[in-house]
């Protein structure tokens, strides 16, 4: 059990793109009841942007930028012209998840069609590594765990010390009555999507650079992300931040001491017997009404 | 149409297409392929689509239970086990995992059993991967001709199997028919319209949940044995998430619960890909494309939304002339309620019952009895307890405490709701609360069957479920209505038709939440003359209503409650009349002009 320190600090690394994920898809959810499928590919549409935008010399901070708001934007035309047509309800509540499976597939298709098939590596931000309490870490995952707990410590001052984002708790508690109050739903629900998508597309771009750009970049993360928003609540935000980091570490304790090969099967496991459990989730409020 | 023709329908389509891919010679190699597609495909969607339309939950995970059929055929042909045993060994396997994971469903919302359907998927690639003694691996495996011991065919050629595919679609598909126009199908849009009324009427969501479930992943695995035999080789990458999420798109076209939907959305999954090859990705943006396009303009999928067309098209969608109610008499509705209720024998007891929601005292130490054959009216203000009371004696509140809450000699707290239905304690909703998806004629049968063991534990003759819903529509006034949806009908209606639901349970207490609210004269006419004739039949009633005119005029005893407390008990003119009942209904000041207003 020596090497648990580095498992654990691989898996506050990895954790930490589930956590953004996650949080993004938490924000959306409470501010439209929507499971919004696509943001995982919302998110690496905003990558391969930003990757033309690299290739045609942007600085990488720049294009780390442009990834964010192009999701951000995309996400707020999502919720405009997919997502509200279908009406509010507990009845639309699936099928907006299905409409946006759909979206997922279309950004898909469409980024083979526009950047080809084939991976695209990035240059990190920072080459070679670092020693982080005697673990060997590359520069690129220390600074994108920096990043997303710098944007996760913005989402909580957001949320709490800003006119929208208490607006946007309002709402979250109860649609109706913010409307009463004169809180516009339209606008919460621009803010929400915007910023979910943006915080997802900060995961998908540090993911790239780890990797390649590639439009398959997000799928595992985002079934990740999933389970940790099981486990912190669909509702909570701490939750979604916590459950992901939970996630990225269980995962890398579960591929070193019990089966590297059976990882996704562990994690399922996990899930289900939280949900058993709890089913709201760990932080998660229980809802008023079965969605 | 008739079931018998859409079941002919069904099966001359089968073996038209089993001659079209069986005879030698007729067709080519690749589209005797895409037919096989279509028909596994067809069977998968058809398990999806079902699942999602009788009960409401959608899953990603269907794959699963494909590829468990697949690699259990590819396994036991190795061995030379019989095509016949395989496949009973894959539906029994599948269902058995189907209705666990369906006795979950109930406990999340449709969103969360999506999402873990979804990981179930993922779950069963990795396990497909790495099970490499049993499954290839990453590499796949083939899988030797089928054996069909009853034809005694020693070794199924591929053209063969693809017969055997196609049979097997077409039992899929005549199979569920048979279920979802039958009494399993109707109890399970019962419990999807209505989750709480339905446990009233006896039903228990979770089992239903869970046979549906159970079913729809039996039938998936027969696509298992059909992918296995007709392609002749297993590649993992036939049953991951994808292929669950394009079982997604498919239901979603072609329309969830419809089954030629579901061959048709089966054959859209199948043809553009291959229509596509040579352009990667095309098949995926047409997928998702039509999938959003779809749900944003056509809401219920192509055939059902076509259908809908057609209808209106034709003439018969029409319902604006749907008749009057028939005028009814207590007397006949005496008779009807003498035919299906079991004699009350047993008393209501309520003593001492309190529920506190935190530091809210809803209910305070109240108590009352409502005799065998009574009726007892419940009266108070607004906060007064008495919903709440109801849903106590529902099942669907606890109790912080209570003496007792009996009927006869059972203990109703002991029971859940579905269980106070079968013990007689029967009752009816403020809104009626009637099962979307159900004709009222499909409602008053199922509730029937539900009902039909406390009719012959009461002694009433034998009649069947049909039978029962045929009396409760003649005799409530219903004939014009018995055939629409509660959505297409005016609101007194459906509360008249929420009598009638109760009437087929056999209850022998019926509580009426508020049956007067929001009706108008005629429809208080109807609701008094049917509780007339409850009252003549001699049922055991507690009735709860603002109309405290109307229950006066109904009830032996009349019981008033503020506040959650009881406030007096007494004849109706004692209640009428007394001083704290005016006083709480008008307030103090009031109470000598109310008076004189009352008597006169």
């Amino acid at each position: 059990m020596h090497d648990l320190l580095p498992v654990i600090a691989a898996g506050i690394v990895s954790g930490s793109a589930y956590a953004l994920l996650a949080l993004g898809i938490v924000i959306i959810f409470r501010s439209t009841d929507t499971v919004n499928f696509a943001i995982g590919d919302t998110a690496t549409l905003g990558v391969f942007v930003s990757v033309t935008a690299m290739q045609a010399g942007a600085p990488v901070a720049v294009a780390l930028l442009i990834a964010i708001t192009f999701a951000g934007f995309f996400g707020v035309a999502t919720e405009r012209l997919l997502v509200r047509p279908l009406g509010p309800g507990h009845k639309s509540l699936f099928i907006a998840l299905v409409v946006t499976i759909g979206l997922g597939l279309l950004i898909h298709a469409a980024i083979g069609a526009i950047w080809g098939h084939r991976p695209i590596t990035i240059a990190p931000m920072v080459p070679g590594t670092v020693s982080v309490f005697g673990v060997a870490l590359t520069w690129n995952k220390v600074i994108a765990t920096a990043i997303a707990i710098v944007a996760m410590v913005f989402v909580a001052w957001f949320f709490r010390f800003t006119t929208v984002g208490v607006a946007m708790r309002a709402s979250a508690e109860d649609h109706f009555a913010a409307r009463v109050v004169g809180i516009n739903p339209g606008r919460i629900a621009a803010f929400a999507w915007a910023l979910g998508c943006g915080l997802a597309a900060i995961a998908a771009f540090f993911l790239a650079m780890e990797t390649s750009a590639n439009a398959n970049l997000t799928i595992s993360a985002l079934f990740r992300a999933f389970a940790g928003v099981f486990l912190g609540g669909l509702t909570s935000m701490p939750g979604a931040a916590v459950g992901g980091f939970a996630i990225g570490i269980l995962d890398n304790i579960a591929g070193r001491y019990l089966s590297a090969n059976y990882r996704d099967t562990i994690v399922f496991a996990v899930i289900v017997a939280v949900l058993f459990i709890k089913p709201a989730g760990f932080l998660g409020a229980g809802r008023k009404e079965r969605v | 149409m008739s079931p018998l023709l859409r079941r002919l329908l069904i099966l001359a389509v089968g073996i038209g297409a089993g001659a079209i891919a069986g005879i030698p010679g007729l067709i080519g190699g690749y589209p005797q392929f895409v037919m096989a597609s279509v028909a596994f495909f067809s069977i998968v969607v058809l398990a999806v689509s079902m699942v999602a339309g009788l009960t409401g939950i959608w899953s990603l995970g269907h794959m699963a239970f494909v590829a468990l059929g697949a690699y259990l055929a590819a396994n036991l042909s190795a061995l030379g086990v019989p095509v016949e045993v395989i496949a009973v060994s894959a539906f029994a396997v599948s269902a058995a995992i189907g209705f666990v994971l369906g006795l979950s469903a109930g406990r999340f919302s449709v969103l969360y059993f999506g999402l873990l359907t979804m990981a179930l998927s993922l779950a069963a690639s990795e396990v497909i991967g790495h099970w490499s003694d049993y499954t290839g691996g990453d590499e796949g495996m083939p899988v030797a001709p089928a054996r069909i011991f009853l034809l005694g065919i020693g070794s199924l050629g591929l053209q063969g199997a693809v017969v055997l595919t196609i049979s097997l679609a077409t039992f899929a598909f005549l199979l569920a028919d048979i279920v979802a126009h039958g009494s399993l199908g109707r109890k399970w849009l019962a419990v999807k319209s209505q989750r709480v009324a339905s446990t009233a009427i006896g039903l228990k969501p979770q089992l239903e949940n869970a046979k549906a479930f159970s079913l729809s992943a039996g039938i998936a695995s027969l696509a298992g044995l059909g992918i296995a035999y007709s392609i002749s080789y297993l590649d993992p990458v036939g049953f991951d998430l994808h292929v669950g999420v394009q079982l997604l798109v498919a239901t979603v076209v072609g329309g969830a619960g419809s089954l030629l939907g579901a061959l048709l959305g089966a054959a859209f999954i199948v043809v553009v890909p291959e229509m596509a090859r040579s352009v990667p990705s095309v098949s995926m943006f047409v997928f998702g494309l039509s999938t959003v396009l779809i749900l944003l303009f056509l809401r219920k999928g192509i055939v059902p939304t076509v259908s809908a067309w057609l209808a209106r098209l034709l003439g018969r969608g029409q319902r604006n002339s749907v008749g009057e109610a028939h005028a009814f008499k207590a007397d006949a509705v005496a008779d009807l309620v003498r035919q299906l209720l079991p004699a009350a024998t047993d008393a209501l007891e309520v003593k001492d019952l309190s529920v506190h929601f935190g530091g809210v005292r809803a209910l305070d130490g109240v108590g009352l009895s409502v005799p065998a054959g009574k009726a007892v009216g419940l009266i108070g203000p607004n906060g007064a307890g008495k919903t709440t009371l109801l849903n106590v004696l529902s099942g669907f509140y606890q109790a912080t405490r209570a003496d007792a809450v009996t009927l006869g000699d059972t203990d109703l707290t002991t029971l859940p709701t579905h269980g106070r239905a079968a013990a007689g304690f029967g009752r009816t909703f403020q809104h009626a609360e009637l099962f979307g998806e159900l004709t009222l004629r499909d409602m008053f049968e199922t509730t029937a069957e539900l009902g039909a063991a406390r009719r012959k534990a009461g002694g009433l003759p034998a009649a069947s479920a049909a039978e029962v819903a045929q009396r409760i529509i003649d005799g409530l006034g219903l004939s014009a209505y018995a055939d629409l949806l509660p959505g297409e009908l005016p609101f007194g209606i459906q509360k008249v038709a929420d009598v009638g639901r109760v009437l087929a349970t056999g209850a022998s207490v019926i509580a009426l939440d508020e049956p007067f609210a929001g009706l108008d004269a005629a429809e208080r006419t109807a609701i008094r003359t049917i509780l007339q004739g409850m009252r003549q039949a001699g049922v055991s009633i507690l009735i709860i209503d603002h109309a405290v005119q109307e229950v006066m005029d109904i009830s032996d005893r009349v019981v008033a409650f503020e506040f959650g407390r009881l406030l007096v008990e007494g004849l109706p003119e004692e209640v009428r009349h007394h001083p704290e009942v005016l006083r709480a209904y008008f307030g103090t000041s009031e109470v000598s002009a109310v008076k004189k207003v009352v008597a006169a």
